[in-house]
């Protein structure tokens, strides 16, 4: 009875395991698939082939019953959900339902979650701006959360490389605040975001109006195609999935060029209960995983497990790893595991018309916009809050329908469109700042369908932020009237954190084991065969869009990883 | 109207028609099935006038013939709230009485111009129902989205473009106003 268990073992043993097939562990597979470890990815939702389970992508909007809307029913069965913008009828099959998969708000937070290989790299926003080191920098010279344990440019040539790969759209604008890298041709901007940019540029300095950095192809070079990806056509339809493979995504692109290698093991379907840990050996030597259909038990080996959960889930997994040497949860010595969660704050809102560039208007659509990186307390601290934000910006001018009228009258003017005035607006991205008070944390009683503790979700707004986001506003406002901006309205949404869908931490970087649980590397302090690249591992926030930053941290670690194989240290 | 047009609008409604199972065609209930509207085939009929008095036919079709109407109800029943489909039913009832009241003849016995003047009237809010005034503002933005949004406009009176032209942030705003589509 013994030769069945041992060849079973053997065929659930692989070099590595992946937690999670989104946007950062698509990047563990490719580098460590590249690397010529045999790699087992494990996704806990269906699997989602790039082209062939993208069922909507060419449908026409007439072929929706609803015309996009989401219906009245199923929007209140998802109170959380029907928040989320990109939730449309076109999208509703990438969207983790309420119900579903249901979390503790101990205050309100809005977790928008994609169960399914690629994750929400199908369906995020696309905007990919580095980081700098005023950013890395943040937490020691302001005195909070702890110190990076890294800089820029430890980081520079992994930015470097997977922007490369996945093809990143920008200008060089040699801004210190924001980094420039390997571009393809940037967004056009237009008529009004030029004349915005003049007049920051004249009239602070340092304050800049950009081509915002997206992971839309502006031009398909050699690395993409050879990909299967082609130039992004402008459809502005990023969440059905994409035909052209015209945007990033882990099924477009990492994940295929993973499987090419034939390295690469997928296996959705795949809940994982928990990270094994052997005493003896003091690493973990593989997962406890729950099929999602069936609800059995399996398990898998491998020297190396990468944990690309997504944040929250990140720590849920960890937290209910536990075992006699770790009773708190994996690596979590020190008890700060689930701690120190951060997002970022979108209640800052402020739009206008501009009766200006009459001459000019839009034709057709970008899949960028503008974009105006943080400009306070950058060098030095200078206002009653810490921190700084950054600020997307739009401006439009095209037709819309003039839908006045009755009978004859009008629909002859439905046939012509009429030419509409500037629009304008922006929306503010402000850092937050990690506190210990801010925390996930598993649930004692309740479990899901599958056995796994509900996670509670206790985070919340501070003074800090408050004070930002009145400021934003000022300033804005400032800014747009220097402008010549007319009508301005600003407003305060007062959204539940999460929906930003930026969360972050939990499983922070840092130097000290006593004060953090992933060292320079994302390795865990305790637990040096795990290695944590996910939005867990972020020490500060930062005001940026955080996926790229994520892809450079895995790539970077995976290469480290394969390194420490081959030397035996891990 | 032109000819390939024609068959093909032809085809759409024979076919739309066919589809539809026996009992739903019956003279009580609507010819789309409704989960929470409660609309009779007679109160179907008169909203398909309503729409096509607001959308008529020219050379081009017109909102009944594209069936706006059911669009309308179709969105009502699965997108608005209790509050707008109650109000919706009960303005719907109420409006022969007011197009009555008005020109002294059912709605579906006026002329174009009457029938204009009675949706006209129902947007001054001044003696109207609120319920009726809240069936005119929900009846004419669905079917205003239902009839932009029809195939029909949408391939054949303003094309729409999977694939859109490059973007242009400085094109000439005079390009716009030289295109009058009739």
């Amino acid at each position: 009875m013994a030769t069945p268990a041992i060849n079973g073992k053997k065929q659930h043993t692989f070099d590595a395991i992946v937690i999670g097939s989104g946007i950062s562990g698509g990047w563990a597979a490719k580098e460590l698939t590249e690397k010529g470890l045999k790699t087992l990815v494990l996704e806990r939702g269906r699997d989602v082939k790039h082209l062939v389970d993208y069922p909507t992508m060419n449908k026409l909007p007439y072929e929706f019953e609803h015309r996009g809307d989401i219906p009245l029913k199923v929007r209140e069965a998802n109170p959380v959900l029907s928040r989320a913008n990109a939730w449309q009828e076109d999208s509703d099959h990438f969207f983790v339902k309420d119900t579903e998969h249901p979390y503790v708000q101990k205050k309100p937070f809005d977790w928008i979650r994609g169960y399914q290989v690629g994750g929400k790299s199908l369906l995020w926003a696309r905007q990919t701006q580095r980081w700098s080191n005023y950013d890395f920098e943040g937490p020691a010279r302001d005195g909070f959360a702890v110190d990076w344990p890294i800089r820029y440019d430890d980081l520079a040539p992994w930015y470097s490389h997977v922007e490369s790969f996945a093809g990143i759209s920008g200008n060089r604008d040699g801004l210190d605040a924001l980094p420039d890298g390997e571009f393809l041709p940037p967004n056009p901007l237009n008529a009004v975001d030029g004349h915005f940019q003049k007049v920051l540029a004249e009239t602070y300095g340092d304050r800049h109006l950009i081509a915002a950095r997206f992971a839309n192809l502006t031009k398909s070079t050699a690395t993409q195609l050879a990909q299967g990806r082609s130039q992004c056509m402008s459809r502005k339809l990023c969440r059905r999935g994409c035909p052209f493979g015209g945007y990033f995504s882990s099924n477009s692109s990492t994940l295929p060029w993973a499987e090419k290698t034939g390295n690469l093991t997928m296996r959705p379907d795949s809940v994982v209960h928990s990270l094994i840990y052997d005493e003896q050996k003091g690493k973990a030597t593989g997962v406890r995983v729950i099929d999602r259909l069936t609800k059995e038990t399996t398990e898998y080996f491998a020297s190396i497990i990468f944990v690309n959960a997504s944040t929250l889930n990140t720590s849920l997994l960890l937290l209910n790893s536990t075992s006699s040497r770790f009773p708190q949860g994996l690596g979590n010595d020190n008890g700060l595991m689930g701690k120190f969660v951060a997002f970022h704050n979108y209640n800052a809102k402020i739009k206008a018309s501009y009766e200006g560039m009459q001459e000019f208007a839009t034709f057709g659509q970008r899949p960028g916009s503008a974009y105006i990186p943080r400009f306070r307390n950058l060098y030095k601290q200078e206002t009653d809050f810490l921190r700084g934000y950054a600020t997307g910006f739009s401006a439009s001018r095209n037709l819309g329908p003039n839908t006045t009228g009755v009978g004859e009258t009008l629909k002859a003017n439905l046939a012509n469109p009429k030419l509409r005035n500037w629009n304008v607006s922006g929306h503010v991205m402000g850092e937050t700042l990690p506190k210990e008070s801010n925390l996930v944390s598993l649930d004692q009683s309740r479990t899901d369908e599958w056995g796994m503790p509900l996670l509670n979700v206790d985070v919340d707004y501070d003074e800090n932020d408050r004070k930002m986001e009145a400021d934003a506003l000022e300033q804005l406002t400032e800014m747009f009237t220097t402008a010549g901006f007319t009508n301005i309205k600003t407003e305060l949404k007062n959204q539940a954190p999460g929906l930003d869908i930026h969360e972050m931490g939990g499983v922070r970087m840092g130097h000290d084991p006593k004060t953090s649980l992933l060292n320079g590397w994302n390795q865990m302090h305790a637990v040096k065969n795990v290695f944590v690249t996910d939005g867990a591992c972020m020490t500060s926030t930062s005001t940026q869009n955080p996926s790229l930053t994520y892809m450079a941290l895995t790539a970077r670690a995976a290469n480290h990883a394969v390194e420490e194989m081959r030397k035996g240290n891990v | 109207m032109n000819r390939r047009a024609a068959i093909k609008t032809a085809l759409t409604i024979a076919t739309g028609f066919a589809i539809l199972p026996r009992h739903l065609r019956s003279a009580s209930g609507p010819s789309v099935r409704l989960t929470e509207l409660r609309i009779s085939a007679t109160e179907e009929a008169l909203l398909a006038e309503v729409v096509e008095t607001l959308i008529p036919a020219t050379d081009t079709p017109g909102a009944k013939e594209l069936k706006v109407h059911l669009f309308v109800l179709k969105m009502l029943d699965d997108c608005h709230g209790a509050v707008d489909q109650r109000a919706f039913e009960v303005g719907l009832r109420q409006l022969d009485g007011y197009a009555q009241g008005l020109m002294g003849k059912h709605f579906a016995d006026g002329d174009t111009a009457e029938r204009e003047n009675v949706l006209t009237s129902l947007g001054r809010k001044e003696g109207v129902s609120p319920e009726l005034w809240t069936f005119n503002r929900l009846m004419r933005s669905r079917a205003i989205e239902g009839y932009r949004e029809s195939e029909y406009v949408m391939t054949h009176l303003l094309p729409h473009r999977m694939i859109p032209a490059p973007y242009d942030g400085y094109y000439a705003a005079s390009n716009y106003e030289l295109k009058e589509v009739r």
